[in-house]
């Protein structure tokens, strides 16, 4: 998979590409890793280019997500493509991830969400 | 008319990744739509991820073994490892309250959500999974 990151202020933007499965696993957490320690857990992922996801990369992102709470912040995602929102809806993982429909409006929510 | 191929990697994640390149090129040259060849590639990769690591224990001495048949109706996927088997009953629901951060146990809901059937065998170490085409 391609994973291009960038700063947004304090929020660091992770453009997540092509396919997360198992070989992206290692790859996937390096990168939220290294994002939640930039920027004091306030990351986003950007899914729009995202046309998989595996169970083991959703761990994955489950884990980044409760070390960015824990540290006071969010892992955000924003606009995944129709098969990977009904991934998420599936999985009830909507009910864990704060998601929103574009870049900008994930950049400017609350950092309650 | 049906096309049956049978094929057999060792315990490495990174041969995972080999079938589901086989696999997705040949339900594209049956002309599978999107949502199936997702389908097919989630629960093939659930299940082969599950047979490596949960039944082979990552052991480089054990084998998987893939028997995948597609023709116009549907596509059926049959993935067995060499260890000894479990119960799915005993998995729990990834989806309650108390399981829904927990970071592993998806594998074999997303492929009972995705496959239209998956039935293991008594011992718990072969799973065959079918998707039906969408009439064209």
């Amino acid at each position: 998979m391609r994973i291009q990151s960038e700063s947004s202020g304090p929020i660091v933007v992770l453009h997540l590409g092509g396919s997360a499965d198992g070989t992206a696993c290692a790859a996937l957490r390096t990168a939220l890793m290294d994002a939640i320690h930039s920027s004091s857990g306030r990351v986003v992922c950007d899914l729009a280019e995202t046309d998989f996801i595996s169970s083991d990369s959703l761990g994955v992102l489950i884990s980044s997500h409760q070390i960015a709470r824990s540290l006071g912040g969010y892992l955000r995602l924003v606009s995944p493509q129709r098969r990977i929102a009904q991934l998420l809806a599936t999985t009830q993982l909507d009910r864990l991830f704060p998601i929103f429909e574009s870049l900008p409006a994930a950049l400017a929510a609350q950092s309650s969400s | 008319m049906d096309e049956t191929k049978i094929l057999e990697i060792r315990s490495s994640v990174e041969e995972v990744h080999r079938v589901q390149a086989d696999v997705q090129q040949d339900l594209q040259r049956w002309g599978c739509n999107g949502d199936t060849c997702f389908a097919v590639k989630l629960a093939l990769e659930e299940s082969l991820v599950n047979a490596i690591r949960h039944g082979n224990r990552l052991d480089p001495a054990r084998h998987v073994h893939i028997k995948y048949c597609i023709n116009d109706q549907c596509i059926t996927i049959c993935v067995r490892d060499e260890g000894p088997g479990f119960n799915p009953s005993d998995v729990p629901d990834p989806t309650s309250e108390e399981n829904l951060t927990k970071p592993t146990g998806r594998g074999l809901m997303l492929m009972r959500a995705y496959m239209d059937s998956v039935a293991y065998n008594p011992q718990g170490n072969e799973v065959t999974m079918t998707k039906r085409r969408p009439a064209s």
